[in-house]
């Protein structure tokens, strides 16, 4: 498809001259190079706090999975009282 | 500045040398700052614009080998960081005809007419138009038609600046050349 239009566009836009170059604004380099430098501190320490982060993360869950796993061999059977007793322990009159 | 220099600038920077830092800033920054004003639509946040690119060739300054040109991987952070910016740009206008002044549908009969005698004014206007124009396309689109209509650089040279493959240059000079065309294309009355 060829467009006539389009292309004079291109050709007469084409001649109009370049933008002269501007010299760098006063202090461009400075703020560059603090706002590089600060960037990298807070890199850094969200770095370290990331990995903070999991290690707590890491010592919670294998404290809960190792409670849990105590309780998995546990039968239980030692810490009930003996059924026969029961009911007289709770039925004695004077209380002995 | 010569290749060894700017390569010692270059370890110097990574050793974190903040001398060397603001000296790369200001040797690269005619380069950038041709690139932005090349491709901005407007005026608008060419600073941040400026920022945002040395921010991020200096935070990927250690992944740079030897082996490319320093100015083309600058270029090819530039142009990738000028598109991430404007891609959030969702309202881009879709124009035609209808849409134009009078003054600016004088011009495009104009251009067709008198193509070989065009005024220094009618030169600036029409680049004027072509910029107010680009505004609709992708900035991905903007680019290409820039380097390859107002520029004039091959296809190849266009892969190296930007590390694009040349059938995704074409397609989307392609695509760009269709809106713009179907934008100033005049109605059948």
């Amino acid at each position: 498809m060829k467009n006539v239009s389009l292309d004079h566009l291109f050709a007469a836009a084409q001649r109009a001259p370049a933008e002269e170059f501007t010299n760098i604004p006063a202090g461009f380099a400075e703020r560059i190079v603090q706002q590089y430098q600060k960037q990298q501190r807070e890199n850094q320490t969200f770095l370290r706090v990331s990995i903070v982060s999991i290690g707590i993360a890491f010592v919670i869950l294998s404290m809960v999975l190792g409670y849990n796993f105590e309780t998995l061999g546990y039968s239980g059977v030692d810490d009930q009282e003996p059924i026969i007793e029961l009911p007289s322990a709770l039925w004695d009159p004077i209380g002995n | 500045m010569l290749r060894d220099e700017l390569f010692c600038l270059i370890e110097r920077v990574r050793s974190s040398d903040q001398c060397a830092a603001k000296e790369l800033v200001e040797h690269l920054y005619p380069l950038v700052i041709r690139i932005i004003r090349n491709h901005l639509p407007r005026r608008e946040s060419e600073e941040d614009l400026s920022q945002e690119i040395f921010l991020r060739i200096f935070a990927k300054l250690s992944q740079y080998r030897v082996n490319m040109p320093f100015e083309h991987w600058v270029s090819r952070i530039s142009v990738n960081t000028y598109i991430d910016h404007f891609r959030k740009q969702r309202n881009r206008p879709e124009y035609r005809w209808s849409d134009f002044t009078e003054q600016q549908q004088f011009l495009l009969d104009n251009l067709c007419q008198n193509a070989t005698q065009l005024t220094e004014s009618a030169v600036e206007e029409s680049r004027e138009f072509l910029n107010y124009l680009m505004v609709s396309l992708k900035p991905n689109e903007r680019a290409v038609i820039r380097w390859l209509y107002l520029e004039e650089k091959s296809v190849a040279e266009i892969c190296d600046l930007t590390g694009w493959k040349p059938s995704k240059i074409k397609v989307t000079a392609f695509r760009a050349r269709q809106k713009l065309s179907a934008a100033v294309k005049r109605p059948e009355k």
